[in-house]
């Protein structure tokens, strides 16, 4: 499609309960924080307005329950997701433990093309928090990790503080950006019941 | 297949690929009219692909993918519309193009796509528009569909609500009430037609169609989350405008379903501040919802959703938390609600399952954890409510198996919270205990009993609390923690009762007549282990707390005292080391740098003489130990012990302050009679365990003797001891060993006067002809032998007392040699019975011959007078004139005649003195064999 157009990106954030998801996305989008905790019900987004190298993109920006009980619909809305964000807390060592499973989770339900390449970012939130004394996960070991996941983003951020936040949705959105171009490719090919057919059995091996 | 409701999933997978692919064409030739700024042919083919949505054969998860197809394809819709203004198009003229749209569903998401649009250009009022759009909806009453398409208006509208401080705020725009009236009319909306689903389709799988409504729920939780996102809503609106209706919502839907759902997301998705203000309407709510609805999981999500927040608070304190919050909470006396509110909902529900019950007061439990910590009447009362709550259900909880594991659950709580130091304060404890059956009560005892042993040091526990103010500070006993209190060791008997005694309901099972003996021993050396950790600084304390848990183990029975007896008299030996000490460090107050030393080492001794005696409970069957005078052992464990003093010297030894300076009230008779009493039943009969029996005599007479210079003590331990090898001992090897035992203890013992030694000393010497094999009874001789020369006192171990109250070493040469030469006799016995047999068992004489040798020259290298070289050499030369003669020895004997051989030569070759090498050149022994045949 034409180049001036308008590029919409989606981007989905994962992670535990309390690990900070909507108040990262409240920080980046509106410059908002609080400190009260309230749980996401569902899944829900943001857009946020932004341009790149000169071109406009629309970032949709998915937050969603870290709690089990608020997930009742599934996960239909991962699909087409540009950019995967997993998020946890840097005082909860469960959290960082439990990113396998929303990686995981991620690539079977989405079910990305080339999970391989797909670009994943991790954000190790709450870096404020008793001043960095209450500590779980080293900065080291959330680097090793994604390190074995091939190479994954890291960033350290505080959404409570603002440290890191925009930064961390740039590269957010330049790795999303990156994988937006097969997308592209693939709406014409949604009237050719051809390859339709054939998307579908690919589907079905997945 | 199996639905009335909806197809069978293959079926449903094939409508939603085909409305999928429908929904992809048409989204095509829209974005393609988009292109070519066609408005007529995108709103055609916008509206034919949302017309996909209209179907109600796609069960809701199916649904949501439909609907996320036809959403993603929605937001290029939007993004025209909105440059399509730029070009000069009205929204208002927009607005009124979209309803043009043939069906009624495609039509109402385009409204609400121009619409939101609309409020954003700010050319219509918010309030207005909303209202509008709100009322719209209504006209889809198909529940999934209509939840789907509120769905939308909602999340569409979200950021476009007059909220206060937002853009579309102002007095024709309105305000955060018209905000709030939005969303709670979609919420009550939807969940109305969330509520209505149930009716649809046949009674036959409801379950199934529950579970599928169920995938709805979130939809209409959202709204909540939009509300409690909203910057206006303050705490005086929720409380008087928003829960009141949700609450009204909530009770007067009467569905299970939306209520459990709908109190849960309340709970979860406002802040706790609002809760705080608001626990009585909550609570309130409770008891009004549908008897189906599981009450409890609501009342401990909320609680443990308090404690959480009264946790971060106090956590959070020091780095800018909010310490009022603690205050905040007890000012309104949460707990006392919470309480009362528990109590009422198990008396509103008599059919409530025991274990759910129990599940809230587990809850409340972490509550007053977190809330009062170290408060532990909160426990109490926690624990008494559980206990009212459940206590008419009879033991074993009616059996209950569900609700017992919970009331383990609540029972294990404090434990891990407080430490089970702290815990035995709770007297509310063992009557909710009582309520377990008695197996499952064991398991929880052998966990507490697990804890003591185990327990991390104290601060490790985290927000466990400092324990109460007086307790002197525990001797470190490595990886455990130490009871040190009276009533606090009582306690503990009582929460370990299972371990302890059998069930006091007759018939019950898992007492010590349903476990074999190894079974119940395993279980036992729990409680023997659990002793040692039963301990004070104060020797008159600790003799309390042995007496106590003599008491206890007594009412256990014969069998279980097998194994606990030994475990008590160790501690009380152990014990009696300690007494001398404080006793010394009373007597001679001034010297503290001394004292201090003396009490390390005694602690450092005594927790070495823990570990041996835990080594020897284990080793007890394996018949390990000797108690004769092994040197290379003894000189190991001084090592041992230094080492140990080295340890324990950068910590500052915690007995010094409590050296008194008031000698103990407990005397070292009363201690020793104490001990004498207990190991009474290991004699013999059920509990009979006569080996180690005569093992703790011996030991403890040891201590009567050096420790205590109790001479007539010291005699009655020994006559016990002798007693019991006459009569009780089963075997002849354990005869043997106990008569070794017994010698090797009474020769170290210099409590005695002449008179009480010869009786002892003539008992022990009988006692060696005994014994039946011949050989055995040259050996015991021998030994025997050595009870005539004692060594020189031995200073380190005469302790603080020096020698008073001791006698001089008997050294007796006559006697030494006549013993010896009795041993010979039997020899020669020996020798005479081979002669009648001519068995090359009865050999075996030989050996006995080279046993007398063998103590004769040691006894001669003690320098022993009236021991020559003419008395061994004798000895030598009929051994040797017999093998010359043609006998031929046994294996045994043939092996000990070779290693004598090499002794003698290697002594005469390189003996350690130029008059050693003397003496063994002067022997005429035959050189030895090349090697033991």
């Amino acid at each position: 499609m034409s180049t001036k157009k308008r590029r919409l990106l989606k981007v989905i954030i994962l992670g535990d309960s309390g690990v900070g998801k909507t108040s990262l996305m409240n920080q980046y989008v509106q410059k908002k924080f609080t400190k009260e905790y309230k749980a996401t019900i569902g899944a829900d987004f943001l857009t946020k307005e932004i341009e790149v190298d000169d071109k406009k993109v629309t970032m949709q920006i998915w937050d969603t329950a870290g709690q089990e009980r608020f997930q009742s619909l599934g996960s239909a809305f991962y699909r087409g997701a540009d950019c995967c964000v997993l998020v946890f807390d840097v005082n909860n060592a469960k959290s960082f433990d439990d990113l396998d499973n929303w990686r995981d989770e991620f690539i079977i339900q989405a079910g990305p093309p080339d999970p391989d390449n797909f670009p994943f970012m991790v954000l190790g939130n709450k870096i404020d928090e008793n001043g960095g004394s209450s500590r779980q996960v080293s900065e080291k070991k959330a680097k090793a990790w994604c390190a074995s996941k091939g190479s994954i983003p890291y960033f350290e951020t505080s959404a409570k503080e603002d440290i890191n936040v925009e930064a961390a949705f740039t590269c957010i959105t330049r790795n999303a950006l990156r994988n937006e171009k097969e997308e592209e490719l693939f709406m014409p090919d949604a009237v050719d019941m051809n390859t339709t057919a054939t998307q579908r059995k690919r589907a079905g091996c997945c | 297949m199996d639905s009335a409701a909806f197809p069978s999933a293959d079926e449903q997978q094939r409508i939603l690929q085909d409305a999928s692919t429908v929904i992809k064409r048409n989204a095509f030739h829209m974005r393609k009219a988009i292109e070519e700024d066609n408005m007529r042919d995108s709103l055609k083919h916008a509206a034919a692909m949302l017309g996909e949505l209209r179907t109600s054969q796609l069960q809701p998860q199916k649904y949501y993918e439909l609907y996320m197809l036809a959403f993603d394809q929605l937001s290029y819709l939007e993004s025209f519309f909105a440059d399509e203004r730029g070009k000069g198009r009205a929204y208002s003229e927009l607005y009124e193009l979209v309803q043009h749209a043939g069906n009624v569903l495609p039509r109402l998401y385009l409204m609400v796509a121009v619409g939101c649009l609309y409020i954003k250009s700010h050319e219509a009022s918010p309030r207005d528009v909303l209202k509008d759009l709100v009322e719209m909806c209504k006209g889809v009453q198909h529940p999934t569909r209509g939840l789907f398409l509120r769905a939308y208006l909602c999340q569409r509208a979200k950021g476009l609500l007059p909220d206060t401080g937002s853009e579309f705020e102002g007095p024709a725009a309105g305000s955060i009430h018209d905000a709030l009236d939005f969303l709670m009319t979609n919420f009550i909306e939807m969940n109305k037609l969330w509520v209505r689903l149930q009716h649809q389709g046949s009674a036959r799988d409801k379950e199934k169609r529950e579970r599928e409504r169920q995938q709805l729920q979130d939809l209409v939780g959202k709204n909540l989350t939009y509300l409690s996102q909203l910057d206006g809503l303050s705490f005086e609106l929720y409380r008087d405008q928003v829960l009141p209706r949700v609450l009204d919502q909530i009770t007067s839907c009467k569905d299970d379903l939306a209520q459990l759902y709908l109190m849960q997301a309340l709970i979860q998705g406002f802040p706790d501040r609002f809760h705080l203000g608001t626990l009585e309407s909550l609570l309130g709510v409770l008891p009004q919802l549908q008897p189906g609805v599981k009450v409890h999981s609501v009342m401990a999500a909320l609680m443990d959703r308090l404690a959480r927040y009264a946790s971060n608070a106090s956590a959070s304190a020091a780095g800018g938390g909010d310490p009022r919050v603690l205050e905040e909470l007890a000012a309104i006396d949460a707990f006392s609600k919470f309480k009362a509110a528990i109590a009422q909902i198990i008396a509103s529900q008599p059919n409530l399952p025991a274990a759910d019950a129990v599940e809230m007061y587990v809850a409340l439990l972490s509550y007053a954890g977190s809330v009062h910590p170290g408060q532990l009447a909160y426990v109490d009362e926690v624990l008494a409510a559980a206990h009212a709550a459940l206590g008419d259900r009879g033991p074993g909880l009616g059996g209950d198996a569900r609700a017992e594991r919970q009331l383990v659950a609540l029972l294990s709580v404090p434990l891990a919270k407080y430490g089970v130091d702290v815990a035995l304060g709770l007297k509310e404890y063992p009557p909710l205990t009582r309520l377990l059956r008695y197996p499952t009560h064991k398991e929880l005892a052998v966990k507490i009993v697990q804890r003591v042993l185990e327990a991390p040091p104290p601060g490790a526990a985290g927000a466990a609390p400092s324990s109460p103010a007086g307790g002197s500070p525990a001797p470190p006993v490595s990886g455990g923690c130490v009871i040190s209190d009276v009533s606090k060791v009582k306690m503990l008997f009582r929460f370990i009762a299972p371990l302890v005694a059998d069930p006091d309901v007759p018939g019950e099972a898992g007492g010590a007549a349903d476990l074999d003996d190894e079974d119940l021993d395993e279980e036992q050396v729990l409680v023997a282990r659990l002793l040692h950790h039963l301990r004070s600084d104060d020797p008159d304390t600790h003799f309390t707390i042995l007496s106590v848990a003599h008491d206890q183990l007594l009412a256990g029975g014969p069998r279980r005292l097998r194994t606990t007896l030994p475990s008590l008299v160790f501690c009380g030996l152990a014990l009696h080391r300690r007494l001398v000490t404080a006793r010394a460090g009373a007597a001679g107050g001034g010297s503290a740098a001394g004292k201090k030393a003396e009490s390390k080492k005694e602690a450092a001794a005594a927790a070495k003489k823990k570990e041996a005696d835990e080594k020897e409970e284990e080793e007890d069957k394996k018949d390990g130990e000797k108690e004769d005078g092994e040197e290379g052992k003894e000189d190991g464990k001084a090592e041992e012990k230094k080492e140990e003093e080295k340890k324990e010297e950068p910590a500052p030894a915690p007995t010094a302050p409590a050296a008194p300076l008031t000698p103990p009230k407990l005397t070292s008779e009363q201690l020793l009679q104490f001990l004498l009493a207990a190991i009474g039943p290991l004699y013999g009969g059920p509990a009979g365990q006569p080996v180690t029996a005569l093992r703790l005599l011996l030991a403890a007479g040891y201590v009567a003797s050096e420790e205590a210079r109790l001479e007539l003590l010291a005699y009655t331990f020994f006559e016990e001891a002798i007693a019991l090898y006459d009569e009780a001992l089963p075997d002849q090897r354990s005869r043997a060993t106990g008569l070794f035992d017994i010698i090797g203890g009474l020769q170290r013992c210099r409590v005695f006067g002449s008179e009480h030694r010869d009786a002892l000393t003539a008992a022990a010497t009988a006692g060696c002809m005994r014994l039946v094999a011949r050989r055995e009874q040259c050996r015991a001789l021998c030994a025997a032998a050595w009870l005539w020369w004692q060594v020189e006192a031995d200073k380190a171990a005469a302790g603080a007392g020096g020698d008073k109250g001791l006698q001089p070493p008997v050294r007796d040469g006559a006697k030494v040699v006549a013993t010896l030469q009795r041993a010979a006799k039997v020899a020669g016995q020996g020798k005479a019975q081979w002669g009648a047999t001519g068995r090359v068992r009865d050999a075996a004489y030989l050996g006995a011959y080279v046993e007398v040798a063998d103590a004769m020259m040691r006894l001669w290298d003690a320098e022993v007078p009236g021991i020559d070289a003419d008395k061994v050499q004798a000895l030598l030369d009929t051994v040797q004139a017999d093998i010359a003669a043609g006998v031929a020895p046994d294996a045994h004997s043939a092996r000990r005649w070779a290693s004598t051989l090499a002794h003698i030569a290697s002594q005469a070759a390189a003996g350690a003195t130029p008059a050693v090498k003397e003496r063994y050149g002067k022997l005429k022994a035959p050189p030895a064999p090349p090697a033991a045949a």
